[in-house]
């Protein structure tokens, strides 16, 4: 479902530094990413590779002691990173929207929820009526399949599961049908069994208003089932994106590969999943060049990796950021044949 | 999760009165008060061993030239010549009917002068905690609103200073200032609106730098939370963010504190009143102890004491009913 | 007044540490030396001198009553450089001579506090049972008073003297004390060193000295630095009513009752105690404010 017509998102080189007693920490370190109308894009990535971090930028919502030190953030031709604040409120929660991991702590637990999804339409709305409001809340509520909404519309967060809460969230993220949704990880803090729920709740309402969606995510069975497109960030910067097709089955960075055979296989018996040995860098600290290159078995020594920080252009296919990434197929078939590649089916073991 | 269907379009206070929860919270309420009743009648027990045994109250009551026959027409009039026991069932008779005794030094009973002078007490407490209260939330409001970091540190550093100058030593720098050189308002007594002035300043300042720096922590605290980060992300501008979500959750906790800072200054009317020679409960204490009166100190105890307890429970009633979070077991 | 301070400062010093610290980032500290330190050590020092190099002075007698130079306003001469008091007494001797009883009152009621505080609250931590709630039901009843008119009636009732108050201020302050060191020992009377310590024979009385009080040490540290503040208001509050230290020895809140007569004509019998008692004061608080997390709070989510 991507298009190619125009990009409704594009983020390149943007870094955005923290203040820390050790000094700036660059939680975003050169990422680059778009966004297409209508389309899912995943973005994968272990904590702390500032997958988050990436999106706040982008809505403005970084706290206070973080800042965007360079790069570009454009949505629909517009530079957002130097948007006056009254423009940046009119697209926050209009255009762009977002919801969080932690549904509960994400609300208000003082105010109701009825009154916080309706402040929403409020906000952007001023001129209309209460029961207006009350009305298209209560309706929004159902569309996310909160049953009997008429009452639970005056209850508070405390009283809805986190399931609930998490719908809520959706229903007032899609109130204005955005332009783009901003989901941060949002069926982590819930029950697997709620996952599903959430997800296909996501896909529903992403049906009725054709918005695009960025989902964040470390759950590799999540980005399959879900996305159209996929970034995968390490410490900071994209590694490799393509669509889920290209990325499940014909993976080019070794990151990626490392993350891919992370995946149990299930054709021997009694073996240990395999884990990329060693530590995604200190954000204060980074290698220079590559980022991965300290723990990639690609980097053999070789200068380059350490000199030079790649690019997704540095790869013949324009996907990978590798020096190497011709060789990677060799390598991965070699060390990891339960991971299948072809072009039919999923990525399997 | 069991709202009942009913009452969940009830207004949520409704909510904690209807059904079960009218039955719940007047439990909650008797249990509270008897705890209540039992602590104060404790101390005013031990306070009553503790007059006895230090020697006759007679002879402390007279002064150092007494005779011991004087002292002895004195014991027996009063009453101090009994056994122990004896006058202790007479006195907790007496608590029974309301009966303090009488003070020893005016011959009123002990009880109507310490009621009697509650009122003056109270006007000279509430309008200190209301003016500090107010502008404490009004300080911290323009801190919030206008982001500047330069009249909160001002601020906070004004706060910090005269909560670190004694209670009194605050009212006789005032008294200094606007009463003896600037002649503005009267030093001693309750007579008029300006006789309240400078005791109520004094409370006030305080109670502004305590609640001052209470708020601006808590908003601080609230300022980290997601709930925040969601408004924002709503399209909240930051007056929206501050008054229509992070105030209400600043305000519940302050509840807390309100219990025992209230308590507190009816214990701190001593000294104020004292300063400001304000005829309340306080200075009552003050003189009954210097004159050694025992009925009139201990039924000050008492009603100052029993005023501390209930204004905790009526604060945490009120915390119950405004916290949606919170229900009485 | 400032007694009310102290659990609601307690209150206040946790948020603080808990709004300081947001998740993912952190403060850069700022300069080594804060302000209120270097302050607080001027104050101190001031006091310091006060205390011990005064008594040296030649002019030195905190007694001596002379009613011909009495109500001398200070700077006039060097027999009595702060003035003197309607008695003729050397206002400087007196005030360097009630600073250092109301130390040495304050000092002894406080380590009396933290003795009655630590120990009544490790027994009732590490014990648990009877004791403890026998112990915890009359830290209960303490704080269910005003402190003030408790103390007001208890010093009215033993009558007042210095020593009364020192003993009694001793008695009043130690529930903060005994509600720490009793939520320690119920963290650690399960650790394994303390069961291996039992189970090697230990008694009650060794684990509780040898393994549970050092750990409480620390945080009882901060919180004598902060209630010293706090117990100095006290007594001084109490002289000012009389109940405290009483006459002729000097106490700075008598003085300052005393003083209060003569406002209009001679301030300075005012002024100066208050003055002394606010270098004090202040000397110490902001001296235990190094270990609260106060002063520079970083902003979560502000204006964007």
């Amino acid at each position: 479902m991507s298009n190619h017509s125009e990009p409704l998102l594009c983020v390149s080189d943007l870094v955005v530094e923290f203040d820390t007693p050790a000094g700036p920490a660059r939680a975003v370190d050169g990422m680059a990413l778009t966004v297409h109308p209508h389309e899912l894009l995943c973005i994968v990535g272990e904590s702390g590779s500032g997958k988050s971090v990436t999106m706040l930028a982008t809505m403005g919502l970084l706290p206070a002691t973080a800042r965007i030190t360079a790069g570009q953030i454009r949505y629909k031709n517009r530079e957002l990173s130097s948007l006056p604040a009254g423009e940046m409120r009119r697209l926050r929660g209009r255009e762009l929207a977002m919801i969080f991991q932690d549904p509960m702590t994400s609300l208000n637990p003082t105010i109701r929820i009825g009154k916080q999804v309706g402040e929403i339409i409020t906000l952007h709305e001023p001129k209309a009526s209460k029961a207006d409001v009350k009305r298209r809340v209560i309706d929004l509520l159902s569309q996310v399949n909160i049953p009997r909404p008429e009452y639970r519309y005056s209850a508070f967060p405390h009283q809805f599961s986190g399931g609930m809460r998490q719908r809520a969230m959706i229903a007032m993220a899609m109130a204005h049908a955005p332009a783009l949704l901003i989901a941060d990880e949002p069926t982590t803090a819930l029950d697997v069994t709620i996952q599903a729920q959430i997800l296909e709740v996501l896909r529903q309402m992403r049906e009725r208003t054709g918005s695009a969606m960025v989902l964040i995510t470390h759950d590799l069975g999540v980005v399959a089932e879900t996305a159209d497109r996929v970034v995968v960030m390490y410490s900071g910067r994209a590694m490799e994106t393509g669509t889920v097709q290209e990325i499940f089955h014909d993976p080019q960075h070794p990151y990626t590969i490392g993350l891919l055979a992370g995946l149990l296989d299930m054709s021997g018996t009694g073996k240990t999943a395999y884990t990329i040995p060693g530590q995604p860098p200190a954000l204060t600290r980074r290698p220079s060049g590559c980022p991965f290159h300290p723990r990639c078995a690609l980097h053999q020594g070789r200068d380059i990796c350490r000199t030079t920080t790649p690019v997704l252009a540095d790869s013949p296919s324009g996907r990978a950021a590798c020096h190497f990434a011709n060789e990677t197929a060799a390598w991965a078939a070699e060390k990891f044949p339960h991971i299948r590649r072809g072009p039919s089916g999923r990525a399997s073991q | 999760m069991s709202f009942r269907r009913r009452t969940l379009s009830l207004p949520y206070p409704l909510i904690a009165i209807t059904h079960n929860g009218v039955r719940v919270m007047f439990a909650y309420v008797l249990r509270r008060l008897a705890r209540a009743v039992v602590t104060v009648f404790a101390v005013v027990t031990a306070v009553f061993f503790l007059e006895r045994l230090n020697g006759n109250p007679a002879a402390i009551m007279l002064s150092n030239t007494a005779t011991p026959k004087q002292i002895a027409t004195l014991s027996k009039a009063l009453g101090f010549d009994r056994p122990l026991s004896v006058q202790y069932l007479s006195f907790v008779k007496g608590l029974l009917h309301g009966n303090f005794g009488t003070s020893l030094q005016s011959g009123t009973p002990a009880l109507q002068l310490v009621l009697g002078r509650l009122p003056a007490t109270l006007l000279l407490v509430l309008t200190g905690f209301i003016f500090g209260v107010a502008l404490a939330m009004f300080c911290v409001l323009a801190i919030q609103l206008t982001g500047s970091h330069a009249l909160r540190n001002g601020l906070l550093v004004a706060g910090q200073v005269r909560q670190a100058i004694p209670m009194f030593v605050f009212g006789v720098l005032l008294v200094l200032a606007f009463s003896v050189t600037l002649h503005w308002f009267p030093s001693q007594g309750e007579g008029s609106w300006k006789n309240l002035v400078l005791p109520a300043l004094t409370v006030g300042t305080f109670e502004f730098a305590l609640y001052l720096r209470f708020m601006d922590a808590s908003f601080g605290e609230q300022s980290h939370q997601d709930y925040v980060r969601t408004a924002y992300a709503k399209g909240n501008a930051p007056h929206g963010v501050v008054l229509r979500h992070e105030l209400r959750n600043v305000l519940l906790p302050i509840l807390t504190i309100i219990g025992f800072n209230l308590g507190g200054l009816l214990g701190g009317s001593v000294i104020i009143e004292t300063v400001f020679n304000w005829p309340g409960i306080g200075q009552l204490t003050v003189e009954s102890v210097n004159t050694r009166d025992f009925p009139v100190v201990q039924a000050s105890l008492l009603v100052a004491s029993l005023a501390f307890v209930l204004v905790n429970i009526a604060v945490d009633l009120i915390y119950s009913v405004v916290d949606p979070r919170v229900r009485i077991r | 007044m400032n007694v009310l301070v102290t659990r609601t400062e307690r209150k206040l010093a946790q948020w603080r540490s808990a709004g300081s610290a947001p998740p993912g980032a952190a403060r850069p500290r700022r300069s080594r030396l804060r302000p209120a330190t270097s302050v607080a050590i001027v104050l101190l020092f001031l006091v310091a001198v006060l205390v011990i190099v005064v008594p040296f002075l030649p002019s030195y007698n905190p007694y001596a009553i002379n009613l011909s130079v009495a109500l001398e306003p200070p700077f006039r001469s060097t027999a009595h450089l702060l003035g003197t008091d309607e008695l003729g007494r050397d206002l400087l001797s007196r005030v360097s001579l009630a600073t250092r009883i109301s130390l040495l009152i304050v000092t002894f009621a406080l380590m009396l506090n933290v003795l009655i505080g630590v120990s009544v609250g490790l027994t009732a931590g590490y014990y648990r049972g009877k004791a403890d709630t026998v112990i915890m039901g009359s830290a209960d009843l303490v704080l269910s008073f005003p402190i003030l008119i408790l103390l007001v009636t208890i010093v009215a009732v033993l009558g007042p003297s210095a020593q009364t108050i020192a003993v009694v201020l001793g008695c009043v302050f130690w529930v903060s004390y005994a509600r720490v060191s009793r939520a320690t020992a119920l963290s650690l009377r399960s650790r394994e060193y303390v069961i291996s310590a039992v189970t090697q024979g230990a008694s009650g009385w060794w684990v509780i000295r040898k393994h549970l009080l050092p750990q409480v040490v620390p945080q009882i540290a901060i919180m004598t630095s902060f209630d010293l503040g706090v117990l100095i208001t006290v007594e001084a509050s109490l002289s000012y009513l009389g109940l405290g230290i009483q006459p002729p020895t000097p106490s700075l809140g008598g003085m300052i009752s005393d003083g209060q007569n003569y406002l209009q004509t001679s301030p300075w019998l005012c002024v100066l105690p208050s003055l002394v008692l606010l270098l004090l004061i202040g000397g110490v608080q902001f001296m235990s404010q190094r270990f609260t997390s106060e002063g520079q709070q970083s902003r979560g989510m502000t204006a964007t």
